[in-house]
């Protein structure tokens, strides 16, 4: 009788290792190659210096400390031979990943810096970027187009704190809700659906 | 079932069947065990027999090392998890009067009910004896109350009170269990005199806890979490869908289902802050600001099966963002608005709609905008199901505790 008992132990036993064990595995071969856990990246996206606004690129060319950053030009490879920044590399959006692209920029100590036709893309390609385990990648805000006549060419002051993100209309005066003709938007009492979030308990 | 089904298909009334379920398979392994039998209970404190010692001290290593298994692979949300708060003083008294009764009855509370299910009239004797102590606690709690709510610690931890990580204290409770299993055996051999030849048949154990110790092991060597989960979308293939611009809904058909809410049905998700939300949002639209689309409160908003959703911000940058995080951690249905609010305001508010071109596409295409820009502009830009004004939903979390215990 002990023997039968210890032997349906010693099997459960097994089973239990091996099935924890597979599951692990499991995880590591299904499991995205990331290097940075997404809460990481969606703490380091979030920070406001992540973007390098027109002033302090200008401030950034006069100091001539740009060199210090890798450069890298996001845009397609036509564009980029029409002119870039100087001391840029040019990998476009669609190869950001490839090995050899990112080789190019795995340079320690240099911060990253992305810039592109479209400001969006650099911050897609910077949250790849964090994810896949570069510490310090920087964006550049607004599109090329705009940085080039803007900074590089003459510097325009009222660009200094520019970029793709801020409102360009008071979006209010488009919109008119509730049928008021004055255009004064005029705002109902929230709608509030309760989610229960129950919390149990046990013992013993 | 709230931290391991936490998407809410399991509401609270389903959660009484499964209790149920749970409660049966307790009481079933409970009796199997022995433990109607309150000699075989006493015999702990009288060093003849420590089985209870041996079950309650391995189902609760089982349950630790899957518990953080489980924590690992992301299978279970620690935060749905209840926590007894500490209250010290009730502790210590509870404590004592529930030893004082273990060795006086030979039963606890839960195995008092296995045993008077089968027929044992002193159980049944010991649940009366429950039962009038729960009247005098009722009827005297105000003369108790300081004791019940005193030297209240909340949700303290051993393992941050000694100041070790919790995977030491893990392996730590598993040595513990191991050597008590050991040392109790050898008590209770010198107790029962029992021949060697008993000895000698007993089956060994060695895998068991060669499994346990490795359990222990490697919860010590892998980190709390892995920086990638099962469940997450790779990066290449969210570029894929970038850089083929799949990501994008656009703005011809946002206002198509602004406007026609019923016929094509999406869900706005405005991902700025608070602040700009409350300042003007898209009829219709719900609140998700980027640096919490992480949390689990909008997570069933987010995986609506079948619900087209659409995140948007002021331009492109920030609703890319969100969609990148959001798409990584598996939420597959998202696109976000092309050109943001600003785009949408350049191209139904702003630009010229009269067109030369005779090009069937953009000559609707325009005149669509102008309408839905006349749409608009006349505030009729309500959903059709929602009668007053623009809905600004709010999702607020309730959280109901459940009392329970045995």
């Amino acid at each position: 009788m002990n023997k039968i008992q210890a032997n349906i132990l010693k099997n459960a036993t097994l089973l239990f290792a091996i099935v924890g064990m597979g599951t692990l595995l499991v995880q590591w071969i299904v499991a995205p190659d990331y290097s940075a856990k997404n809460e990481t990246v969606l703490l380091a996206i979030t920070d406001d210096a992540q973007k390098i606004l027109p002033l302090q690129l200008q401030e950034m060319i006069a100091a001539g400390n740009l060199a210090s950053f890798t450069l890298v030009d996001l845009r397609m490879p036509q564009e980029f031979g029409r002119g870039s920044l100087a001391g840029a590399i040019n990998i476009p959006i669609g190869e950001l990943l490839k090995n050899g692209s990112l080789k190019l920029m795995k340079k320690p100590g240099n911060p990253i810096l992305l810039f592109s036709d479209d400001e969006s893309q650099a911050a897609a390609a910077s949250v790849l970027l964090i994810s896949k385990g570069f510490d310090e990648v920087k964006i550049l805000a607004n599109d090329y187009e705009y940085i080039k006549t803007n900074v590089l060419e003459n510097f325009q002051p009222a660009s200094a704190f520019s970029k793709s993100e801020k409102a360009r209309f008071d979006y209010n005066r488009f919109f008119r809700t509730g049928g008021s003709d004055d255009g004064a938007s005029k705002r109902t009492q929230p709608i509030i659906i309760q989610t229960e979030i129950v919390k149990t308990q046990g013992g013993c | 079932m709230g931290p391991l089904i936490p998407q809410g298909f399991v509401n609270a009334d389903l959660n009484l069947f499964f209790a149920f379920i749970i409660g049966l398979g307790f009481g079933y392994v409970l009796e199997q065990a022995g433990f109607s039998s309150s000699r075989k209970l006493a015999g702990v404190f009288y060093g003849y027999d420590f089985v209870v010692l041996r079950v309650f001290f391995t189902a609760a290593i089982t349950a630790m090392i899957g518990l953080l298994f489980f924590g690992y692979l992301g299978w279970i949300d620690w935060n749905l998890l209840y926590i007894n708060p500490t209250f010290l003083w009730s502790a210590i008294v509870g404590g004592a009067i529930m030893g004082f009764g273990f060795i006086l009855g030979g039963f606890c509370p839960g195995t008092s009910l296995t045993g008077a299910v089968i027929g044992k009239i002193d159980a049944m004797v010991f649940i009366g004896g429950m039962f009038i102590g729960i009247f005098i606690f009722g009827e005297f709690y105000d003369a108790f109350q300081p004791i019940y709510t005193g030297a209240f610690l909340g949700n303290v931890f051993v393992y941050d009170t000694l100041g070790i990580t919790r995977d030491t204290f893990a392996m730590l409770l598993i040595v513990v269990a191991l050597a008590a299993f050991i040392i109790t055996q050898l008590i209770e051999d010198k107790v029962n005199k029992t021949p060697v030849i008993v000895k000698n048949e007993r089956p060994s154990y060695w895998i068991p806890s060669a499994v346990m110790i490795a359990g222990g092991l490697l919860l010590l060597l892998l980190p709390t979490q892995p920086r990638s989960s099962w469940h997450e979308v790779s990066a290449e293939k969210i570029l894929t869908t970038l850089s083929n611009q799949q990501h994008l809904t656009g703005i011809d058909e946002v206002a198509y289902s602004i406007i026609n809410g019923n016929e094509l049905p999406v869900l706005l998700v405005d991902v700025r802050d608070a602040e700009d939300f409350a300042r003007f949002s898209l009829p219709g639209a719900v609140n998700i600001p980027l640096d919490q689309i992480l949390e689990h409160r909008y997570e069933s908003t987010l995986r609506t099966p079948g619900q087209k959703i659409i995140l948007y911000s002021n331009s492109n940058t920030l609703a890319t963002q969100a969609w990148i995080i959001a798409t990584r951690a598996g939420m597959d249905n998202l696109t976000i608005l092309a050109g943001g609010l600003n785009g949408f305001v350049q191209t139904i508010f702003q630009d010229d709609h009269t067109t030369d071109s005779h090009v069937m596409d953009i000559e609707f295409q325009e005149r669509f905008r102008e309408k839905a820009k006349d749409y608009f502009m006349s505030g009729k830009a309500v959903p059709a199901t929602k009668s007053a004004g623009t809905p600004v939903i709010k999702l607020i979390e309730i959280e109901k505790p459940v009392q329970g215990g045995c």
